[in-house]
């Protein structure tokens, strides 16, 4: 078990140092954010000067090598646009978009875990149509449309909610709603494919033969047994709502990750994107490294070789 | 190493429904994927040219955009050559003491900007030549002269100035008493200073031709130059650049110019309180100001690039004021009896046909150029693109600019274009390689290609992000081809734009001619104030009837104002000069 740790988190490090390559080089290839950051009208010696100023004249590899040697410090490097640390700034969202993500999370857990087992257990019924098409919608409609529709009915018709921003638990409510739709259809579809999978497995024919309630072979037998693929993609759904809710953060002025890493995208503000994508990188690999390692207490049947 | 189940109930699972961590990874990899690429693909920053552009537009409420505020007192482009500006502050002769017994402020204005709220923006000493920084500028900081409503170049810091007869030097006398939100005084100390350091627009030229800052008493800062320069007043006291905006020597030194846009400190009518960096930044009433004291006590503003979004806080009553409204939205803005539309005069659009696409390009025809102004329907154009807003005037200098040459606007004539491109020798069209548009503004370049495609003038579009399509403007084997769409909010007067727009150095030029750098060689060693305005209009006249450079329109920047401002949207929307945002600051009131 301890050399599988000790080479999964081996892994790990080798996929991050990839990931951070890889991402190094791709933001570098969008253009010279010098001319950026001396607006339109910069001459071209002032243009020099902030390259020279933030070492953006200096040849990628030496680049890529510093910025490495800073990462293992834990330092991403200043914000070209906002003059912070991107440590500080990171710190400065994560909170609300955990916010967020726990709440768009709690939804689509909410939405697509029940809908889910109502469609697999009510299979070519009309709930199971119905949970099909909210499913279809939530994967098909834009979260911009989705963000929008619910800002024109309960912002500026009903005013039940305030349109934009953060602050109070009313301001959470749409935004996660947007958010957490999109990820309930895929959570449905998820617990459908996985409920009908054990539903039609041999214990759970047997328990049925030997008259247990089909409420208890649902809930005890089927739902329990089902919940490891589904709870594996909400822990990654997780990582992705807090990294890249980029429209939904728009939409709603939400001051989360995924704007900032938006805007970074924008203004060609390397250490932010950077940051934000090594970030993402890191939680992605914990919680595989987390789910893998977990599967082994949750399913006794499964073994490390 | 991999993991596996050793033993499965029930036999093998059907590969098609076996959920493998890597089919996980995989899913999860298109949302991240879809939004990074969305966020890649997305414009960039629409919004921000427009955030740019520097208007002389009074603003009207409800309606059209009205005749620009004359510039007064326009000293250095104008350049008489002897000048003692007799702009004195009106409000307050000397003393920097708010009268006593004033109400207190009260209220908080939230405020919604359509980009990001940078803190690079509240440090004047990096100013890009841009107006949109002037907007925190004008709210934290206060220069020795700056444009005010009704006036340009209002003493404000400076109790007066005074321009040397022969321009080789300028004198400010600081106002009395006047302190830093810190409450440290404001020193010629800090002054000096401020210009030494300023990094900003237009730092160059200042510096170039400054030999000597001079503070020979604790009030007096005389600024002696190298040689005559009669545009100093222009870009020190004006948006185009932000050398003049004083900030404390003594703070900045101590925090850095990184902490100092984390916590500003000025001496204009509000204080910082807080950010949160791009997102929200607050700001209270300084009580001290020396103009007046404000009345409102808080100003929030935040970062909200939707702009739908921000229409729904407008009418929810959640925002007060919107920056930048689109065309689509102008009607529910018109239709709702709460909201107040506010169009101003922003900067001007127009078509280049830079490099020709080769020696045999048909478009190195005038006729053929011609041709193409001809087919541009510039009505229709401001109709589709800002709702009706865009003021139609005949020149890529904004009209209202010192210096600018005031044409009709140039006609749409099909028939005409027809006939011209007949006697260019091209009567069936042309092929033109392409029309870029700058960033963020393609639809702009697809209206321009409709029309051409109406004379047999076919092209594509093009589509650059910003930084790049100003790269691709210079000369070189990268350079752009066929024909290109230009914005520009950078604030000036005309010679500046003509130094950016039609010389070989210049930062947004596809042009280099003798035929113009010759004489702007001549007006920028000349002192007669007659002679720089005939080579001015000169230049301008050859680079319009030349079409060179062809004027589509001047876009309007359309704020919108909610239920709770009082005061009446020309008093503080448009009032100042160049200037597109609310302010000054002092003056806003909220109702109750």
């Amino acid at each position: 078990m301890r050399t599988y740790i000790l080479r999964r988190l081996g892994y790990s490090m080798i996929s991050l140092l990839m990931l951070s390559m890889i991402i190094f080089f791709i933001i570098r290839l969008t253009g010279d954010p010098a001319r950026l950051m001396v607006g339109p009208g910069g001459r071209p010696e002032d243009v020099e000067r902030t390259r020279v100023e933030w070492g953006l004249d200096r040849p990628w590899p030496e680049q890529y090598w510093s910025f490495i040697r800073n990462l293992t410090r834990g330092d991403f490097g200043t914000s070209f646009q906002y003059r912070l640390s991107v440590r500080d700034l990171y710190a400065e969202r994560l909170p609300y978009s955990i916010q967020l993500a726990t709440a768009g999370l709690l939804i689509s857990l909410l939405i697509g875990i029940p809908a889910g087992i109502i469609t697999a257990v009510k299979v070519d019924t009309a709930w199971d149509t119905i949970c099909k098409i909210i499913a279809m919608l939530g994967l098909s409609i834009p979260g911009f449309f989705v963000g929008l529709l619910m800002i024109i009915v309960f912002a500026v018709t009903l005013r039940w909610l305030p349109a934009s921003g953060s602050g109070t638990p009313l301001h959470i409510v749409m935004p996660s709603l947007a958010l957490g739709w999109y990820f309930a259809a895929s959570m449905l579809r998820l617990t459908r494919s996985s409920m009908l999978e054990v539903l039609d497995s041999e214990y759970v024919k047997l328990a049925r033969l030997k008259g247990v309630p089909e409420k208890i072979v649902i809930a005890k037998h089927a739902f329990k047994n089902a919940l490891i693929p589904v709870m594996t993609l909400a822990g990654i759904n997780f990582v992705v709502m807090v990294n890249v809710a980029v429209i939904i953060e728009t939409i709603f002025a939400w001051p989360g990750i995924g704007r900032l890493l938006f805007e970074g995208i924008q203004n060609r503000d390397f250490p932010v994107v950077q940051g934000v994508v090594i970030l993402a990188g890191v939680m992605i690999v914990t919680v595989n490294l987390l789910v893998d390692l977990l599967y082994a207490v949750i399913d006794p049947r499964i073994r490390y070789s | 190493m991999q993991w596996r189940p050793v033993r499965r109930a029930g036999g093998a699972r059907p590969a098609s429904r076996r959920l493998t961590r890597r089919a996980f990874l995989a899913y999860c990899a298109v949302p991240v994927g879809a939004a990074g690429l969305l966020a890649a693909c997305a414009p960039s920053q629409p919004a921000a040219p427009a955030a740019t552009q520097a208007p002389l537009a009074k603003a009207p409420t409800q309606a059209p955009i009205v005749t620009p505020a004359p510039a007064t007192a326009a000293p250095a482009a104008a350049a008489k050559p002897a000048e003692k500006p007799a702009e004195k502050p009106a409000e307050k002769p000397a003393a920097a003491a708010p009268a006593v017994g004033k109400p207190e402020p009260k209220g908080t204005l939230t405020y919604a900007w359509h980009t990001t709220i940078s803190p690079a923006w509240l440090d004047p000493q990096e100013n890009p030549p841009q107006i949109t920084p002037y907007n925190f500028a004008y709210a934290l900081h206060d220069a020795l002269v700056k444009h005010m409503p009704g006036k340009t170049f209002a003493p404000s810091l400076a109790e007066s100035y005074e321009i040397a007869p022969d321009h080789k030097s300028a004198t400010f006398k600081l106002r009395q008493g006047i302190k830093f939100h810190d409450g440290k005084p404001v020193t010629t100390e800090d002054v000096k200073f401020t210009f030494e350091k300023y990094r900003g627009a237009n730092a160059g030229i200042l510096k170039e031709k400054t030999a000597a800052i001079e503070t020979p008493d604790d009030r007096t800062v005389k600024f002696a130059f190298k040689e005559p320069f009669l545009d100093f007043l222009t870009i020190y006291g004006s948006p185009s650049s932000g050398a003049g905006w004083v900030v404390p020597k003594a703070y900045y030194e101590q925090v850095g110019p990184n902490g100092f846009k984390q916590k500003p400190i000025g001496a204009g009518p509000y204080k910082f309180v807080r950010q949160q960096a791009g997102n929200e930044l607050e700001l209270e009433a300084n009580t001290e100001y020396w103009r007046k004291s404000p009345s409102v006590k808080t100003i929030v503003m935040r970062g909200i690039p939707e702009a739908a979004t921000r229409l729904a806080g407008l009418q929810t009553g959640e925002l007060d004021v919107a920056n930048q409204m689109p065309g689509d939205l102008l009607e529910t803005i018109r239709k709702d009896p709460n909201l107040r539309l506010v169009p101003l005069k922003a900067g001007p659009v127009w078509l280049e046909p830079m490099s020709f696409d080769g020696p045999d390009s048909p478009l190195k025809d005038i006729k053929a150029r011609q041709a193409l102004s001809l087919a541009i329907d510039r009505k229709g154009f401001s109709d589709a693109e800002m709702g009706g807003l865009g003021a139609l005037e005949g020149n890529w200098i904004p009209e209202d600019w010192p210096g600018s040459l005031k044409r009709d606007t140039p006609p749409y004539d099909i028939a005409k274009a027809k006939q011209l491109l007949a006697e260019a020798g091209v009567a069936n069209g042309f092929e033109v390689s392409q029309i870029t548009p700058l960033g963020g503004y393609t639809t702009f370049a697809e209206r321009i290609t409709s029309y051409l495609r109406a004379i047999g003038v076919n092209t594509k579009v093009n589509v650059m992000e910003r930084a790049a399509f100003y790269d691709a403007l210079k000369p070189g084997p990268d350079r752009l081809k066929g024909l290109v769409i230009q914005l520009s909010g950078s604030p000036g007067d005309a010679a500046a734009r003509i130094r950016e727009n039609a010389l070989c150095n210049g930062a947004f030029s596809s042009l280099c001619m003798p035929e113009i750098e010759e004489p702007m060689k001549k007006y920028e060693a000349s002192i007669d104030t007659q002679e720089r305005t005939k080579l001015l209009n000169d230049l301008q006249a050859y680079l319009l009837d030349n079409y060179y450079i062809i004027p589509v329109l001047r876009q309007a920047f359309i704020n919108c104002l909610g239920p709770r401002i009082a005061n009446k949207a020309e008093d503080i929307e448009g009032a100042i000069p160049q200037y597109v945002y609310i302010g000054p600051y002092e003056d806003i009131e909220l109702k109750g």
